[in-house]
């Protein structure tokens, strides 16, 4: 443990450098919303980087948002943080996807320009009250124990010797700590995109009894757009009328960027060629050879691992999506790779329409250290430290929107922590960021988590559309979402609910006009007429279609309109989805005292007694998630709470 | 640990009512201590040579009396076993006291056991805290008691089948279909922009509907299960004095009505339980049915009209004298209570002599529907095996099953079951017309927790509960 004495006696450099309420190291996209989050509540917050050029990198896939991503961005939103804003000023090109697939997959996604993104942040930060951001290079967590003799934050160090005070930290170090680069046998020590690593934060974490892993997880090659024959490729363009990210931009009536200055992406398959270059130097490849220990991702492949895991698979398909406005840089989504330099040359002409590619930057597998999200409360507190919050790669998740998820939750439970305020944790039932942070802290994880909405239970009710009904109350609460923004957003659903009910009781007689609409999308007209909603109920029946007979309807924005519909057309299966969520609270209700001794529980078996007593559920649900405690176990756990209720009361 | 849940406690195990013997079970730590003050040793084996109940080893049994502490009074001559910690059912020390049947017997020794140091056991308490201790799980606590449920020959073997395991297997061959259609979905859900993975939404139809199938077949065995764990109904009726006290005597092989030849006798119903080839079967003696001024006699004839529509199985008795029109007056007030599949028309008294109509009314009954007929007399038992066939084989129609496939037993079972196929029947419906996979994927992961609920898969909160609250007190 390191105390601020210790190093003022230690250290000849070491000086008080300031005073904060919180300090936030890593300004990744984490970073970025813890900071402004714990800013907005009014705390005094310093935000530390490595590089401010490198604020709010994108040093993979220049696109934010997809499946299960497009859903969180839309709930860090609703509950007042950046991503989706500045995403929405910085997209390039713009889509939904899933768009037949049902509105609970809906997910959008967009294109971003690189750098723009990067600067569009840091002078949004910039511009926020009570917030600090300062180039340095943070080495050490600063501790003390109190009074209870738990270890508790009491600042940072910097590798210049400066000491920032304050009482709660969060770390959002991405793949920064003692991190290497890999690309074949060439091993760099270094951050991503060539940026400096952390150097000795990861070490005071892991002294003060941290748990510490290492993971991998590598990006593709950029080639210069001049070099690229696009006839041999799919274009593939940008959608009309996506609604924006943010929900302010939404209820402004703004859509994203027009059509007509969106810029397409490309999709190509890899040729036969290709399998036999990544084949044949397979033995080349660190991943093989036994260079690379840490973990990687299952579900974001390297190139080398498709063909390896899928050998039965001809080819596989790759996307070529542009940078930004300002650059001719070209990502290879898909295509990611930490064979040697000159493999990847091979490689990329194999390529269709990439025969004379020319690469700007070379792909490379990079590793680096995390906390065991194990050891973290449901807060993203850790169970070791008082006031040490983490978020991020640094929790084992993977891609911007997971660690900005985590960021916002990390910073807002920061501020409450400094105000001695209950934590906000939002249940499997209320959020993705929920099923993200649940997953991470009970079950763990062993390879770098990406989100997906299968790992949702509910997600018919945890929707893109309605990720401001469910958070942005929350939010308000909190302190990030304005009184105005507030109102704007009850307004909104006045107006649904009200339309609703008008849709509802609104009976359209047999005419020969509804005739011929709903013949349009091959519906017919039931004989004794229908109300508007019971002709929305139907398949291909929508609100805008039935226009013509309903002249009395108000005027109503899309986000409206969409609602209603949702609402509308799906009414029975969301109710089946709220009593499944009313089940799933009843076991989340029983709360597990913290004074349960499971080794005194008979019928328990070992391991379930071993993992319950190391990772102390807050409650039965909690229980019932961990790997290693079955079902049987969790039975015993109820009858045994029941039958000790009396006890526990006293 | 709470006074509560530490004290020890203590039920009949046997059922309520009159039997030879009965059986007084108490759980808990120091259980045979606190019996030294109010129990006797008389007599063990030799060797054993205990002097006071605490003092038996585990497995072994004394001849006792159990006294009244205060006056000193014996009540009753028992045999006590004694079970020491942790082999015994709850997994905690036991006692189990033999006495006599009686049930001023049982009260009192009970009586005597709460005034002194035990508390009354609550419902399924003895099976719960055989599971808290880690002696069961839930499957087995459910199976444990169908099984004691289960008091013929068929429904033992159906409960020894799922104790087996062989219902988990069958869910979890549908679970997997059910599981391998969602991987189907959301695989191009959750990679969307790649082309090289189009939704087989036919294949996802297919193992849905293999599902449900598989799922409904389990159902509809429950027409037999729900006999074999509530027993089968037959009721007996017919106008007064047609045989149906004569011939409940005859099935029961003792005098359990009073057979009388005077008219109305059998005032109100009476209900004996006995197995007939295997199956468990409640016979159900009605009032005669006619109409009639006798408000007590109508009360009676009310509740046999009602009876019938809760019967599986109408006798209806037809007496040599029975005149055409009364028959099929009364058939067709009969039939607006029963389906005819569920009725069969039996000529009683063939001792005595053939109604003359005989041919005419079963001709009748035929254009009504009904198929089975026989002519029986009970007091020469003739054609009494043939009768008790046509009980069996009602039953065995209902499941069309080979005695290999599973029989739903649980009530809890076949409503989960049928509810988990409607789920499906909803999913593949969402497909087909359109709606979208979301939707689909989402109503077939409830399927799949209402499964999960049998197989233990998932956990509810009430679950634990429910099932322990079900079981009789004691067992």
């Amino acid at each position: 443990m390191l105390t601020i004495e210790k190093v003022l006696e230690e250290n000849k450099n070491a000086y008080i450098a300031g005073e904060y309420d919180a300090a936030v190291v890593g300004a990744g996209h984490a970073g970025c919303e813890a900071a402004h989050a714990l800013a907005k509540m009014k705390n005094k917050t310093i935000l530390f980087t490595l590089h401010l050029d490198a604020l709010a990198n994108l040093p993979c896939n220049p696109s934010i948002g997809g499946t299960a991503k497009g859903q969180l961005v839309r709930e860090i939103d609703a509950l007042g943080g950046v991503m989706g804003k500045v995403a929405d000023e910085c997209a390039i090109q713009m889509r939904m996807l899933n768009r037949s697939k049902g509105p609970a997959v809906f997910s959008p996604r967009a294109q971003m320009d690189r750098t723009k993104y990067s600067y569009t942040m840091k002078h949004l930060l910039e511009n926020t009250d009570n917030l600090v951001i300062k180039q340095a290079h943070i080495v050490k967590l600063l501790t003390t124990k109190n009074e209870e003799g738990k270890i508790c934050v009491t600042g940072v160090l910097s590798s210049t010797g400066a000491i920032y005070k304050c009482n709660a930290v969060v770390i959002c170090s991405g793949t920064y700590m003692e991190s290497r680069t890999i690309l074949g046998e060439v091993i760099t020590e270094s951050g991503p995109d060539g940026l400096p690593r952390s150097v000795g934060l990861s070490a005071s974490l892991s002294e003060l009894g941290i748990p510490m892993l290492r993971f991998k997880t590598g990006t593709p090659v950029r080639v210069n757009k001049k070099s690229v024959d696009f006839t041999e490729m799919t274009r593939q363009d940008g959608e009309d009328d996506i609604p924006p990210f943010s929900f302010e931009r939404e209820m402004d009536g703004k859509t994203v960027a027009p059509t007509e200055e969106q810029v397409p992406c490309w999709s190509i398959w890899t040729t036969e060629q290709t399998k036999e270059i990544i084949t044949s130097n397979l033995d080349r490849s660190p991943l093989y050879s036994g260079i690379i220990d840490g973990i990687g991702p299952r579900y974001c492949p390297s190139i080398e691992d498709k063909f390896v895991r899928f050998s039965d698979k001809p080819r596989h398909q790759i996307f070529v999506e542009p940078m930004g406005n300002s650059t001719n840089e070209m990502y290879l989504q898909g295509f990611s790779t930490s064979l040697p330099e000159d493999v990847q040359a091979q490689m990329v002409k194999s390529l269709l329409g990439l025969k004379d590619a020319v690469i700007q930057r070379n792909a490379y597998a990079i590793e680096y250290d995390l906390v065991d999200p194990l050891s973290l409360k449901l807060s993203l507190e850790s169970k070791i430290a008082e006031g040490l919050f983490t978020a991020g790669q640094i929790n084992g998740s993977s891609g911007y929107e997971e660690a900005a998820g985590q960021g916002i939750i990390a910073g807002i439970n920061a501020g409450r922590f400094l105000r001695k305020e209950p934590p906000v944790i939002l249940d499997r039932s209320k959020a993705y960021i929920g099923v993200l942070i649940d997953d991470l802290v009970t079950k763990g994880t062993n390879e770098p988590y990406r989100m997906m909405t299968s790992r949702a239970e509910y997600r018919l009710f945890l929707r893109q559309d309605n990720a401001d009904l469910r958070l942005t109350p929350v939010g308000h609460e909190i302190g990030l979402i304005d009184d105005d923004r507030y109102a704007a957003f009850e307004e909104k659903y006045r107006i649904v609910e009200s339309e609703k009910e008008r849709l509802a009781s609104t009976y359209i007689a047999p005419t020969r006009e509804l005739e011929e609409l709903l013949a349009s999308v091959d519906s017919t007209v039931p004989k004794s007429g229908a109300s508007l909603a019971e002709l929305i109920k139907r398949p291909r029946v929508t609100y805008e279609l039935l226009a013509p007979v309903d002249r009395k309807r108000p005027q109503c924005s899309q986000a409206v309109i969409r609602a209603i519909e949702t609402d509308i057309k799906y009414e029975g299966y969301i109710k089946l989805e709220l009593e499944n969520i009313e089940r799933f609270k009843e076991l989340e209700s029983k709360i597990i005292p913290e004074a349960i001794d499971y080794e005194n529980i008979h019928g328990l078996r070992k391991e379930a007694v071993q993992k319950l007593s190391k990772l102390r559920p807050v409650n039965v649900g909690q229980a019932n998630r961990i790997s290693g405690v079955s079902p049987a176990d969790v039975n015993v756990l109820i009858v045994y709470l029941e039958a000790h209720k009396r006890d526990f009361a006293n | 640990m709470s006074n509560f849940a530490s004290k020890p406690f203590c039920a009949c195990s046997t059922p309520q009512g009159v039997g030879g013997i009965a059986i007084i079970r108490a759980s808990g730590s120091a259980s045979a201590e606190l019996m030294d003050s109010y129990t006797k040793i008389l007599r063990t084996i030799a060797d054993i040579g205990a002097k006071k109940l605490s003092e038996l080893p585990g497995y072994c049994a004394a001849y006792a009396t159990v006294f009244d502490p205060i006056t000193g009074k014996s009540i009753d001559n028992v045999i006590i076993t004694h079970f020491v910690a942790p082999h015994s059912y709850t997994g905690d020390e036991m006692v189990e006291i033999s006495c006599h049947g009686g049930e001023a017997v049982k009260q009192e020794i009970l009586r005597i056991m709460l005034d002194n140091g035990f508390r009354a056991a609550e419902p399924g308490e003895f099976t719960k805290t055989a599971f808290l201790n880690g002696k069961l799980d839930l499957s087995e606590a459910e199976a444990v008691m169908d099984v004691i449920a289960a008091d013929s020959e068929r429904a033992l073997r159906a409960a020894n089948m799922q104790l087996n395991g062989k219902l988990s297997r069958e869910l979890t061959d549908t679970e997997n279909d059910i599981y391998h259609a969602l991987s189907l979905i959301e695989m191009i859900v959750e990679f969307p922009e790649h082309d090289d993975t189009p939704v087989n939404e036919d294949k996802v139809i297919e193992l849905a509907e293999d599902a449900k199938t598989k799922l409904d077949q389990l159902a509809s065995s429950y027409a037999q299960g729900r006999i074999l764990s509530e027993r089968m109904r037959v009721a007996i009726c017919g106008a007064p004095n047609s045989g149906k006290s004569t011939l409940l005597n005859v099935l029961t092989g003792y005098e359990r009505a009073i057979v009388t030849e005077v008219a109305g006798t059998t005032r109100d119903t009476l209900e004996v339980n006995l197995n007939i080839n295997g199956i468990p079967v409640t016979l159900v003696d009605t009032a005669g049915i006619r109409d009639t001024e006798d408000r007590i006699e109508a009360i009676g004839v009310e509740r046999a009209y009602q009876e019938l529509m809760s019967d599986d199985l109408v006798l209806y008795m037809v007496a040599p004298s029975e005149t055409n029109d009364n028959f099929r007056y009364y058939l067709d007030e009969m039939l607006k209570n029963v389906p005819p599949h569920r009725m069969a028309i039996v000529f009683s008294k063939s001792d005595i002599g053939e109604n003359e109509n005989a041919d005419g009314m079963t001709e009748f009954a035929r254009s009504l529907g009904i198929e089975t007929f026989i002519s029986i007399s009970s007091s020469d038992s003739v054609n009494i095996d043939e009768l008790k066939d046509i009980i069996s084989d009602y039953y065995d129609k209902l499941g069309g099953s080979s005695s290999e496939s599973v029989i739903l037993l649980n009530r809890r079972h076949y409503e989960l079951i049928s509810e988990a196929s409607s789920k499906l029947e909803m999913a593949v419906n969402a497909i087909k017309d359109g709606i979208g996979v979301d939707v689909a994927s989402s109503v077939m992961r409830t399927s799949l927790e209402l499964i999960g609920r049998i197989t233990g898969k998932s956990v509810s909160a009430e679950l634990a509960d429910n099932i322990f609250g079900r079981f009789c007190i004691g067992k």
